[in-house]
């Protein structure tokens, strides 16, 4: 048989597919779905992903996360292993594709395609215990010692030790701040506050790396992926916002003037409140207000 | 009792083929690729692809839930007889 021979058997084939709807729809499964195919459905449905990372098998691991939460993804490997890309290069696609569609950092894994680790969940969280993280954020560690905490040198190093009045008075500004969320200078000083005090209520945000890793992490279901994704682009907002407020009390006296005075207000209403019981009760018992800061810059720029 | 001619299977015959947006994409793209057996999906647009492979997979799920639902289906007698209530 030669190549024109051949070609006509394939387009004849082609033609009779085509024409007969049970092999065209067989075939429009295999060609977008052979996993189908190719396993047992019940297998399909109920091997271990770490079945899959103890043999080694990363590709099956990434087809397998793939089909199960991104078939659009699912469809393109299967499309680029049929093109011949190789099973690494494969792994890698659903590995990056993943990340640019939801954010999970697919990287933060020790080992590539561990998908049997669950999701993996980027951690912000503030480590006042290592001095290392306090000399490299020199701006939240100057917003945690206005809030009212201390630093205190431990074993040779230094830590900010926070008193529970503190995390009291960073929750009556966070209270506050949230009446004018729609602003965004007064929600990212709430960020900035939230972040130094690990209670924006965001877990990425608040936990360290470590306490993230106490918890159960989320496995590779769909709604749970969902879920993972809908944290990491609320931390991601959450993290800009908070670096903008940090600069804003860092470089607008102005605004830093108007915080410290906050916080002394706030200072004597959980004095206030604390007498009466009351601090973790209505937010307008807080009755503390905030001015509108777009007109403070203008008359800042106005004295300029 | 002959399948061929029970109403059941007169009944499933005259369905008509499901006709999915993959089955059409896979048409298109033989045509224009002869040679392939299976086409590429280079040529797709993504979004698209992303639709054909969610509407693959829930038809091939639904396949799968109705086999096994079959299964397991107990016999049901197609004539019922009892006598003693006169009942036929």
């Amino acid at each position: 048989m030669n190549v024109e021979d051949y070609l006509n058997v394939i387009s004849n084939l082609n033609r009779a597919v085509i024409n007969d709807a049970t092999a065209l729809l067989a075939l429009t499964v295999a060609w977008l779905d052979p996993l189908t195919v190719l396993e047992d459905s019940d297998e399909l449905g109920e091997t271990d992903l770490a079945d899959f990372y103890y043999s080694g098998d990363d590709i099956g691991a990434a087809l397998r996360v793939a089909r199960d939460c991104f078939p659009g993804i699912y469809a393109e490997a299967i499309g680029k292993i049929r093109d011949g890309l190789g099973y690494q290069q494969v792994s890698d696609f659903i590995s990056s594709e993943i990340t640019d569609r939801t954010g999970i950092p697919m990287d933060q894994y020790d080992e590539p395609a561990a998908y049997a680790y669950g999701i993996p969940i980027p951690f912000y969280g503030a480590e006042w215990t290592e001095s290392n993280f306090i000399e490299d954020h020199s701006e939240l560690t100057a917003l945690a010692l206005l809030l009212g905490a201390t630093r205190q040198e431990t074993y040779g190093s230094d830590q900010i030790e926070f008193s529970s009045k503190t995390y009291q008075i960073a929750h009556i500004l966070q209270a506050s701040l949230w009446e004018h969320y729609d602003n965004s200078l007064h929600r990212s000083l709430m960020w900035a506050i939230g972040y130094a005090t690990s209670s924006t209520g965001n877990s990425s945000v608040d936990f360290t790396y470590e306490e993230g890793c106490e918890f159960q992490p989320l496995s590779w279901m769909p709604d749970e992926v969902d879920f993972a994704t809908a944290i990491i682009r609320e931390a991601e907002q959450i993290m800009t916002e908070s670096h903008q407020g940090l600069l804003l009390i860092q470089n607008d006296p102005c605004i830093r003037q108007i915080l410290i005075d906050k916080i002394k207000e706030a200072n004597v209403i959980v004095d206030r409140l604390q007498k009466k019981d009351l601090l973790y009760g209505v937010k307008s018992e807080f009755k503390l207000n905030w001015p509108e800061f777009i007109e403070v810059h203008k008359d800042v720029d106005h004295e300029e | 009792m002959d399948l061929i001619q029970s109403p059941l299977f007169k009944a499933l015959s005259a369905v008509k083929p499901l006709e999915l947006e993959g089955s059409e994409a896979f048409k298109r793209a033989l045509r224009s690729q002869s040679s392939e057996f299976f086409p590429s999906l280079q040529d797709i647009d993504k979004q698209q692809v992303i639709r054909m492979a969610i509407e693959v997979k829930d038809y091939t799920t639904r396949c799968w839930q109705g086999t096994k639902r079959l299964q397991d289906l107990n016999p049901i007698p197609a004539q019922v007889y009892i006598p003693e209530f006169g009942i036929l």
